[in-house]
């Protein structure tokens, strides 16, 4: 009888911890407060990192060897669940990741708090953006030109500068290639992406989400159209060149499908 | 005796203290900006750009003129925008078929005058910018032109005085900056209106206006002939068009195509504005013809089928358009009516170096 | 005697699968790839998948030292390197009798941390968590003449928060690199073992449910199993048990602030092998796990091997 009581206490002492358990209820979001949140974009080919000077052959059978991968990202919205929307202010949201730099973080500050499921930005500048003219555009002019983003012999920006050398059945020979994409005044390649963030965004003051951003290099060449550097290279034969025509709207629509989010940090001091 | 010397030592040395408070320059007077008062040319077509962002005033005009004539926006100071666009010639480079830039490096174009640029959609013969107020950082960058970068020009400029001072005064930030910069040389650009010369008193029924016989003709073969892609009261329609000059293989010059990519633009060049043609020889692109005689020669006898030759060059057996030799004696007479002579003496667009 | 020898190493195995639930909470923390909080190999270490070995008595206090490998990747890519974390366990535990058919279990882990990343070291050191077990008897074969005796037990316990966890262990290396898990975890068990002459069969089913900690995290619920085989060798005084099992653990995926987390969901199957010996009052034993199959974090975490060493003091 003793043993049993003994038993039976020592099982309820056990077991009464399983209901004093309780986890913390989410604080209510004061909207009234802002917080930070952090884009890494980590660049990357065909699901391998992107390192630049390596080499690695795409589906259409030709070797590439990247030496340059820049792009301009903008006009950055946070989505909540319901819809909404916020949009992060145009005049400071023109950003450029380049992996050459070392840059691939984007920090975005007074961010109202509140839980975010998708992002959507812009790959490259808006035309509206380009003809205003603003003061603010024109320094990113200048950040821009130096990051080998802006045109040469005609104004506008490069929102992708995809540079190295390549051989392929054509040239066995390595050769240079200069992707370059972008506006010019016949037509508008600027395109804007939506993603979807496996787990959710929580901006809160003092909390800093990180946004995990893996970029697809290959895509913007062998996407869901395939472009050939080989059916691109000058009279010449020193090298190959898209900058313009119909391949830069091809590219357009390849890049939809470039960036995804692999995962989300929240919580303060989470940065790369 | 020394209480009086106490007060007047005190009395001097605030007076000292006032004055020397007084003197800080920083505390000069910006001189007051206005809108620049220009008038719109009611015959004209609708301004194609956005100039209520740069609106003209009097001290960004002056600031842009300014800049216009200073070479230090080349990379070793000797080029300015009015080295290629000279007044007197309705801003071309008279004489030059092609341009010589900095280090006397040769361009492959001609240099299209600087005039009614707000009622143009794209510049240059490519269309390389359809920006008023980002035109201007093509020249600059070009190699064989400027050869600078909009930094380095700010650098310089930051250095003088004189433009720190026009910079403050013509923009609300008062910065010497590369997006104020641009906007100044926008704002002058912009004022820059050729809308009185012969034939526009003649449409307007003003005194100077009276065409004579030959004129006559001359505007009537032209309403005819030329006035489908040179149209409107500007003179060109915006469009790039192929019009039959054979390709000069030297200068392999692809045209609309370097800047759009299509190979439907290949060798298609914008259409000018013919104001002021009288004086802006040499002719075409690549400044080829020599006359206003060896162009109408060529439209005539010359026109070749190249790659996307316009449509309107292909409405007769022969390519081109067909003129007799007096047509084309009332249509020289009838473009030199477009000669704005007030246009090219106006001092608000010059300025002394 | 031999009947209590037996008997002693039965329920030396059924703590020993239970052990074995508790480690195994270690590989689901693993698997927590991208998270703030732990989930970490190393926090529970209540170790006991490389097999307890108390062979000679079901009252005990020991030493245990237990070692464990596991790669992790740096980085999201297909390329991206592999990183060696390495976690030592030295373990107190004791099993105490509190009734004839009641035991309770005390684990103490304390861990010795390291890991070698791209751009340097680091190394975590310090008490882990506290876990505590009850097993009752349910049911025992009576007749010793009987071919087969089969003995069933069913159990629950609770694992205490007492390690620390630290928020700055994290990034995209594995960040179960933790002392603690912070949060309170929860088990029930049963094991049915059968033996017939020197050999015997210990088979265990656990199911661990676990619960969010004050960082908004929760660790995905854990379902363990595994058999063993083993055979008693007396000579004189001196007892040889060797030993051959499976195991395997399966786990959900893990949740912050109640979302699932991408990649936490796991399962990993193991082949284990171990000796243990005993003489008079003192025990001794060895075990290693090698994994079988695995897809831990969507294959950005391998565990490599587990081998555990102990010494007991018999009460």
């Amino acid at each position: 009888m003793k043993q049993n009581i003994k038993a039976i206490a020592l099982f309820l002492f056990t077991t009464s911890f399983l209901i004093s358990c309780s986890s913390d209820d989410t604080a209510a979001i004061d909207e009234n407060t802002f917080g930070e949140a952090q884009l890494y974009f980590d660049n990357g080919v065909n699901g391998d990192k992107l390192i630049l000077g390596a080499s690695y052959t795409n589906s259409n059978n030709e070797r590439l060897t990247i030496n340059r991968l820049n792009y301009i990202i903008s006009n950055i919205i946070f989505i909540k669940s319901d819809g909404t929307e916020y949009v992060y202010p145009k005049n400071k949201s023109y950003f450029i990741v380049s992996e050459e730099s070392g840059i691939n973080t984007i920090n975005l500050t007074d961010i109202p708090a509140g839980d975010y499921k998708q992002i959507k930005f812009g790959l490259g500048v808006d035309n509206q953006r380009y003809l205003e003219g603003e003061t603010a555009q024109q320094e990113f002019w200048d950040y821009a030109t130096s990051l080998d983003m802006v045109w040469t012999w005609s104004t506008g920006y490069r929102f992708i500068n995809f540079e190295g050398t390549f051989t392929s059945d054509s040239n066995p020979e390595s050769i240079n290639f200069q992707v370059h994409q972008g506006s010019n005044s016949a037509t508008d390649n600027y395109r804007e992406i939506m993603l979807n963030l496996p787990t959710t965004a929580r901006v809160r003051m003092g909390d800093k989400p990180s946004i995990h951003i893996i970029a697809d290099a290959n895509v913007i060449l062998d996407g869901i159209n395939k472009i050939k550097l080989s059916d691109n290279i000058n009279q010449a034969g020193t090298s190959a060149a898209i900058m313009g025509g119909e391949n830069l709207v091809k590219i357009a629509a390849n890049t939809q499908a470039m960036f995804k989010v692999d995962h989300v940090h929240n919580g303060s001091g989470t940065e790369h | 005796m020394k209480n009086i010397l106490f007060r007047l030592m005190a009395f001097s040395s605030a007076l000292i203290l006032l004055c020397a408070c007084q003197d800080d320059d920083s505390y000069e007077d910006i001189p007051v900006n206005e809108k620049f008062d220009f008038k719109i040319p009611d015959r004209f077509p609708e301004i194609k750009q956005d100039i209520n962002s740069n609106y003209p005033t009097k001290w960004g005009v002056a600031l842009g003129r300014k800049l216009f004539y200073d070479s230090r926006l080349s990379k070793d100071n000797t080029i300015s925008c009015s080295f290629c666009h000279e007044q007197q010639h309705a801003f071309t480079h008279h004489g030059h078929d092609l341009s010589h830039g900095i280090n006397n490096l040769e361009g492959i174009r001609n240099a299209p005058s600087v005039q009614n640029l707000i009622f143009q959609t794209d510049y240059f013969y490519d269309g390389a910018s359809n920006s008023m107020q980002m035109l201007s950082v093509v020249p600059i960058h070009n190699p064989v032109e400027m050869d600078e970068t909009l930094p380095a020009i700010v650098a310089k400029l930051k250095q003088d005085p004189e433009y720190v001072k026009m910079f403050r005064a013509a923009f609300e930030n008062g910065e010497v900056s590369s997006s104020n910069l641009l906007n100044a040389l926008a704002q002058f650009m912009t004022i820059m209106i050729s809308a009185d010369s012969k034939y526009d008193k003649y449409v307007r029924n003003e005194s100077g206006g009276n065409f004579s016989s030959q004129e006559l003709k001359g505007l009537e073969l032209f309403k005819m002939n030329c006035a489908s892609c040179h149209a409107t009261d500007i003179f060109t329609d915006n469009s790039f068009r192929n019009n039959g000059l054979p390709p000069n293989l030297n200068l392999n010059d692809l045209g609309r195509e370097t800047v759009t990519g299509f190979i439907e633009d290949r060798y298609k060049f914008k259409v000018p504005s013919l104001r002021n043609v009288e004086l802006t020889a040499p002719y075409m692109h690549d400044g080829r013809f020599g006359s206003l005689q060896s162009v109408l020669n060529f439209y005539s006898d010359g026109v070749q089928n190249t790659q996307n030759l316009d449509p309107l060059l292909q409405q007769h057996s022969k390519a081109g358009i067909p003129l007799t030799n007096e047509e084309k004696e009332a249509l020289i007479a009838f473009l030199k009516t477009l000669t704005d002579y007030e246009y090219i003496k106006n001092p608000l667009f010059y300025y002394k170096t | 005697m031999k009947k209590l020898l037996i008997l002693f190493l039965l329920l030396n195995q059924t703590v020993n699968a239970q052990f074995k639930n508790l480690l195994s909470d270690q590989s689901s923390l693993t698997d927590a790839y991208f998270l703030d909080d732990c989930d970490a190999c190393g926090c529970s270490a209540s170790g006991g998948s490389m097999g307890f070995n108390s062979m000679l008595s079901e009252k005990f206090i020991g030493v245990r030292y237990m070692y464990q490998k596991y790669q992790s990747r740096d980085g999201v890519f297909n390329n991206s390197p592999w990183i060696d974390e390495n976690f030592n366990t030295v373990q107190l535990w004791g099993r105490i009798p509190v009734s004839s058919k009641m035991d309770v279990m005390v684990l103490a882990p304390y861990h010795f941390l390291n890991r070698e990343k791209m751009t340097d070291s680091q190394s975590l050191s310090g008490l882990g968590d506290i876990t505590l077990l009850t097993f009752y008897n349910l049911h025992q074969t009576q007749n010793d003449t009987a071919t087969f005796h089969h003995k069933i037990l069913v159990g629950g316990g609770i694992k205490v928060p007492t390690g620390v966890f630290n928020n700055k262990n994290n990034g995209s290396i594995n960040p179960s690199f933790q002392l603690g898990t912070g949060s309170w975890d929860y088990n029930l068990a049963t094991e049915y073992i059968v033996r017939a002459n020197n050999f015997g069969l210990n088979t265990t089913l656990s199911y661990v449910f676990k619960t969010e900690n004050h960082k908004n995290y929760k660790f995905g619920n854990q379902f363990n199993y595994g058999s063993t085989l083993f055979y008693t060798i007396l000579v004189d005084q001196l007892q040889l048990v060797p030993q051959i099992g499976v195991a395997g653990e399966t786990y959900q995926a893990n949740q912050e602030f109640k979302e699932d987390v991408p990649y936490t969901k796991g399962d990993i199957f193991f082949g284990k092998l171990g000796i243990e010996a005993g003489y008079r009052k003192f025990s001794a034993g060895i075990n290693v796990m090698l994994p079988i199959n695995q897809n831990l974090t969507g294959g950005r975490v391998e565990a490599d091997y587990r081998l555990a060493f102990n010494i007991n003091y018999i009460l």
